[in-house]
């Protein structure tokens, strides 16, 4: 038992990770607000209104808008085809949505900045024709 | 069954309040499954950072899941409790590798099998054992902190914005408010580094551990209100083991 505590005090102090014993550097760093960031995904609604995407797992729409920080040349498609993913495994389809919208959030002068970095259509459901 | 000692205590509450949480969110933690998060987060961690574990299949993960909480009710229940204890163990390892990228799961569920272990493997001293495994976490933390940002890390900057980023994803208002005072963030963020690295001192201090409890419960209260970080499901419960000899004082 004293083994298996030495183990994780070990782990610990040298920050190794070895599942189940792992470090915790989350939220160790110090980024001043000014330099905070953000990426979040919109949906854009057919009526033209808009909301947060908002997963029943709400951390996807972290561990997305994380992979989104540094947007690459084809981020913005996967992002949108996991998160019409996403939508239609919690929703059950995607046929609510025009648009997939990628918004960056900026904090300046005391207030937050939305940039929108990109937007992608949803496409529309095809229905196969009669015969 | 009346539990008497501080560990027969201890056991009883933890593995009984993870059976209910497993119980309870059994049918969202299968649907989260389904959502296939590798694609997300990436595949199956490796065991102790040497073997990768195997994805089960659905109906695996389900039997898993259903032997973790039954495993952990017959060890609260004090029905067979080295043979429940080991099932729950060899249960974990099956049903949360791959539901790892939940919120409420990530590290906060990395005690779970350490503590059972100590409760199924341990000849004496398992609540020191336990607590020692929790004041590795908070010093874990508490010396990352050290690392990355060194002491600055309590000037109450590094606070700001990560409540400025909280906001920024959850709009969460109280955030926003603690965000625009530096002295407010710097008292705070002074308080949990010093928390987070004096947690082993609670250990030789019984009679002074409900400090680092009382500041370990608002710690998590504020983390869940202002930044959605919830550690009540799978963590939570191992605060148990710093009021089991209380309780089994009381019920003695």
């Amino acid at each position: 038992m004293m083994g298996a505590c030495l183990v994780c005090w070990v782990l610990a102090h040298f920050q190794l990770d070895a599942w189940p014993f792992t470090r915790y550097p989350m939220f160790s760093g110090r980024t001043p607000p000014e330099d905070a960031r953000v990426v979040r995904i919109r949906l854009v609604l057919h009526d033209g209104t808009s909301r947060w995407w908002a997963p029943k797992s709400h951390r996807y729409a972290d561990a997305i808008g994380s992979r989104l920080q540094n947007l690459e040349p084809g981020m913005a498609l996967w992002a949108a085809a996991e998160v019409l993913r996403l939508i239609a495994h919690d929703e059950g389809g995607t046929g609510r949505y025009r648009a997939i919208s990628i918004v960056e959030r900026r904090w300046e002068n005391g207030s937050v900045r939305d940039r929108e970095l990109s937007s992608i259509p949803v496409p529309r459901p095809t229905v196969p024709r009669p015969k | 069954m009346m539990a008497s000692g501080a560990v027969e205590v201890f056991r009883t509450l933890y593995c009984g309040t993870l059976a209910t949480q497993v119980a309870f969110r059994f049918q969202a933690q299968s649907a989260f499954f389904r959502s296939e998060p590798s694609r997300i987060y990436g595949g199956m961690p490796k065991l102790l950072g040497l073997a990768r574990l195997q994805r089960p299949g659905y109906t695996q993960f389900q039997l898993a899941g259903v032997a973790f909480a039954l495993g952990l009710a017959a060890a609260a229940l004090g029905i067979a409790p080295k043979v429940g204890l080991g099932v729950a163990l060899l249960a974990f390892f099956i049903y949360f590798p791959p539901i790892l990228g939940l919120g409420s799961v990530m590290r906060k569920a990395n005690l779970v099998p350490l503590v059972l272990g100590i409760l199924l493997l341990a000849p004496s001293n398992q609540l020191l054992g336990v607590q020692i495994a929790v004041a590795a976490v908070y010093f874990s933390a508490g010396i990352a902190k050290l690392q990355v940002s060194g002491w600055r890390w309590m000037d109450g900057v590094a606070l700001q914005g990560y409540f400025v980023t909280a906001y920024m994803w959850h709009e969460r208002p109280l955030a926003l408010w603690l965000s625009r005072s530096r002295s407010l963030c710097a008292l705070l963020s002074t308080v949990v580094l010093i928390w987070e690295l004096t947690f082993p001192v609670a250990i030789f201090f019984p009679s002074m551990v409900w400090v680092w409890v009382v500041v370990g419960v608002g710690f998590h209260l504020a983390t869940s209100l202002l930044m959605r970080i919830h550690y009540w499901v799978y963590f939570g419960p191992v605060y148990f083991v710093f009021v089991a000899p209380w309780v089994a004082q009381c019920v003695a």
